[in-house]
């Protein structure tokens, strides 16, 4: 943890990581982002700044623009980083139900297993555009947000979304998965 | 079947099937594009790059990563959007006012330097190839210098963001060799970029430009 300050410029600074950090935590929240992820990211946004404005007017003057492009371009070293990373395994947490998952038994577990096999066996047939709308809302991505990233309007997500799930659930049962409405 | 316990299925699935290692995934530049939603999907080809991030352990982990960040700033740059027309009248005063006292600061960023310009706003401008390029031609790549950088690197990658291949050079060109450019000559399209590095460690990035090849070679 960075040592307390009372100069105006590490106050300034502070309070703007501080806001977009809890930003970041919320979305973050939903996709399975960890803390200590962001916390990371925190550490080497502050880093960059003091590197590149050793001056606590010059930081002063920064415009909070500035220091969200920096923290596109941290995070996106931090993944740059995770690619040469040859010995890199995927964190539970990027799996936003996973506690859920290792709380079920052995027999659930199993299950779990043979679910998810099917789950992407079936996904991998269905049309293109229907199967990426959801695997990205299995992943955890709200509606909206999968309208901006993929730039769709809200009534071609909904019938791709909508219609996918359908699709999915019907073939799961034919292909013997089925379970209590409330399971 | 609840969809909770879809998603906990699907997510322990595409954790556990975590490919050996990332060669077949988009470079983080195209990730990094993805999750701006400048690359939306239009195209098979971002279809097919959307496709393969939700399915891989990896990808997933690091698109949610960037675009939490992206969202982030989005979210904040609307409600300051907002802000801004409700206080037009007062900005452009402050803007004249800014003018008016020949301080050109208050107005810009003194000249700071980011680490992959994020948003396409980029200081290494590419020269050659743009747009579509002779197949002669495939294998000679120039761009604009930067002040103070010790080295370029020159990535090029295939439409699926998969890199193709990676030099450095402490020149603004670069002709490749024969073996390289058949490589690239290879592709129907490729994208390339070109990283400034300074000696102090700080980085500029050009945009991401996608090239046509525009004639097939003479046999």
């Amino acid at each position: 943890m960075s040592p307390a300050s009372t100069d105006p410029f590490s106050l300034q600074l502070e309070a703007t990581l501080a806001r977009f950090g809890r930003l970041v935590r919320a979305i973050g929240a939903r996709h399975g982002v960890s803390d200590s992820e962001l916390d990371v990211l925190s550490q080497e946004i502050r880093i960059r700044l003091w590197r590149a404005h050793s001056d606590s007017e010059e930081i002063s003057r920064l415009p909070t623009s500035y220091v969200y492009r920096t923290a596109v371009s941290a995070a996106l070293d931090m993944v740059r980083k995770r690619r040469r990373n040859e010995a890199r395994e995927p964190t539970m947490d990027s799996a936003p139900t996973s506690a859920l998952v290792s709380q079920l038994s052995a027999d659930s577990d199993a299950l779990t297993s043979d679910l998810g096999a099917a789950i992407a066996r079936e996904l991998a047939t269905m049309v293109e555009a229907r199967r990426v709308v959801v695997r990205m809302h299995l992943s955890g991505y709200e509606r909206t947000e999968i309208m901006t990233v993929l730039g769709w309007s809200d009534a071609k997500v909904r019938n791709l979304l909508y219609r996918g799930l359908q699709d999915l659930r019907e073939r799961l049962t034919r292909a013997g998965f089925s379970w209590a409405e409330n399971s | 079947m609840s969809d909770e316990k879809l998603k906990s299925a699907y997510n322990a699935y595409v954790s556990a099937s975590a490919p050996a290692d990332c060669s077949a995934c988009p470079s983080p530049e195209k990730l990094e594009a993805l999750a701006a939603g400048n690359d939306a999907a239009g195209d098979s080809t971002s279809m097919a790059l959307f496709d393969h991030v939700f399915s891989c352990a990896y990808c997933r982990e690091d698109f949610a990563l960037l675009r939490s960040v992206q969202s982030a700033t989005n979210s904040t740059a609307n409600r300051r959007s907002k802000l801004h027309t409700f206080t037009g009248v007062a900005a452009a005063a402050v803007l004249l006012l800014a003018i008016g006292f020949g301080t050109n600061k208050l107005l810009r960023s003194p000249d700071v330097i980011v680490r992959g310009a994020p948003d396409g706003a980029s200081d290494v401008i590419l020269i050659s190839p743009v747009a579509t390029v002779n197949f002669a031609d495939v294998g000679k790549f120039s761009w604009q210098g930067v002040a103070g950088a010790s080295s370029y690197e020159l990535e090029v990658l295939d439409t699926n963001g998969v890199v193709v291949l990676t030099r450095v050079t402490a020149n603004t060109s670069l002709p490749l060799p024969t073996d390289d450019a058949a490589r690239v000559a290879s592709l129907p399209s490729f994208d390339w970029f070109v990283t400034a590095r300074r000696a102090d460690g700080n980085e500029r990035r050009s945009a991401i430009t996608r090239v046509r090849l525009s004639a097939k070679p003479n046999r």
